[in-house]
């Protein structure tokens, strides 16, 4: 954990305008609030990119098969999803299962996505696995909480949240975590994103921008996320 | 613990000899009560009792059964389940927060009842964690930010929270990667616990 290069900060966008990339630090976890499908998108943009740099990625899927968050990585890294085999862990909470063919990338299959303590069994394992791997780099995407908020009361889903992020800060990893504010009020949003070190805002007008508020040294400016 | 009084502990076993010993090596740091049997326990246990020493193998009421009892009260215990082998069934299943394999000797035991206050003391931080995180999104919602800015209730709680939150994160540099697991089988409902306790064939 003392390794300089696994403790650097994670690039989320490039730079853009004479901004400079930007980054949030190693060891972080935001909520990523958006009212349409923009966030999912952001957060499967960001696993890609990890991915495209050498680094360990951690889905877990509540409504898509494995396969397809699998595809949406790959094709977000520029590769083929069998390049990213070594790399990719899924765990796998959608209460129909359909797709079989991503055996070798789903790290933990969980009945539903109310068995939360099932998926922390699939974090633990898969930061096991990375750190036999490679341990310096690892993002952690979550699609999403507002799936598990069907299932689980909010004051447990906030702990479950709260434990996840100080394991994503323990392990130097970074987290997203989605939320679809269109299905919660702004109560629900406001007391979760409490457990997060940070949220990311992402809007969807004319191309997907995003910001980062509540991450000291990052700015909050809007940035464009599309190329 | 806020408070100055001593832990409470209850040990249940129905080896007299063994509750005597446990008064020698305990009963000068904690407040120590003993039961022989299942039904003196359950008269013995209240609000205050902070950890449980169960014997698992007792003639009247076997220490599941009793520690069902015990959890159907709804006291917030932390119960050490003292067995004579090593249970085979996944701990985090278990309604029981940790075991001790007999023979036990004086320091099993303290570090044992000290781990599992030292736990609640995690687990009460993360519940208030929870609670002023709430408190703090119902006032932001109420009153406009200029209000929350001159509003000592609201600045009172975000001091509180960031006292916590750096509380957590001293904390968080012993969260192994176990940990992470029984941290949240903690946080969750204990019907989801029991459900799969219940169906300990169907995980994967």
């Amino acid at each position: 954990m003392t390794d300089i290069a696994a403790s650097r900060p994670y690039e989320l966008l490039d730079d853009e305008d004479g901004d400079a990339p930007l980054t949030i630090p190693a060891g972080s976890s935001v909520l990523v609030t958006a009212s349409g499908h923009g966030g999912q998108r952001f957060i499967e943009e960001q696993l890609g990119r990890g991915a495209r740099n050498g680094e360990q990625t951690l889905v877990v899927t509540t409504d898509d098969a494995a396969g397809t968050v699998s595809d949406a990585v790959a094709e977000a890294a520029g590769v083929e999803r069998s390049g990213l085999a070594e790399r990719l862990r899924v765990i796998d909470c959608q209460t129909d299962r359909i797709a079989a063919d991503s055996e070798p990338i789903v790290t933990q299959n969980v009945d539903t996505p109310r068995a939360l303590t099932d998926i922390g069994i699939g974090f633990k394992e898969a930061f096991d696995e990375f750190e036999a791997a490679d341990p310096d780099r690892i993002r952690v995407g979550l699609l999403s909480l507002s799936v598990v908020l069907s299932y689980v009361d909010r004051e447990t889903v906030y702990r479950f949240c709260q434990t996840l992020s100080r394991a994503i800060r323990q392990e130097n990893a970074v987290g997203f975590f989605l939320l679809t504010t269109a299905a919660h009020d702004e109560e629900t949003e406001n007391t979760l994103r409490r457990a997060f070190d940070g949220t990311v805002e992402v809007r969807d007008e004319d191309g997907i921008s995003a910001r980062v508020v509540g991450i000291d040294g990052v700015s909050a400016d809007w940035r464009s996320v599309d190329d | 613990m806020t408070t100055t009084e001593p832990p409470v502990v209850l040990a249940v076993d129905d080896d007299e000899k063994l509750l005597e010993t446990y008064e020698i090596w305990l009963s000068a740091d904690y407040d120590l009560r003993t039961a022989t049997g299942g039904e003196e326990a359950l008269a013995k246990l209240d609000e205050a009792v902070d950890v449980v020493l169960l014997d698992r193998l007792m003639p009247d009421l076997s220490g599941d059964d009793l520690l069902e009892a015990i959890r159907d009260r709804d006291v917030d215990c932390r119960v050490a389940m003292v067995t004579a082998v090593e249970p085979d069934l996944d701990i985090v299943e278990m309604p029981f927060d940790t075991y001790v394999a007999k023979a036990i000797d004086e320091s099993t035991i303290r570090e044992t009842i000290e781990r599992l206050l030292a736990r609640a003391d995690h687990d009460d931080r993360l519940r208030e964690h929870y609670a002023v995180a709430e408190k703090l999104a119902t006032l932001e919602r109420r009153k406009p930010e200029s209000e929350l800015a001159a509003s000592a209730e609201y600045q009172d709680l975000i001091d509180r929270f960031e006292e916590l939150d750096s509380t957590l994160a001293d904390t968080g540099e012993s969260l192994d990667r176990d940990d992470i697991v029984s941290e949240i089988a903690r946080a969750e409902p204990a019907d989801r616990i029991d459900e799969a306790a219940d169906h300990p064939e169907d995980k994967p």
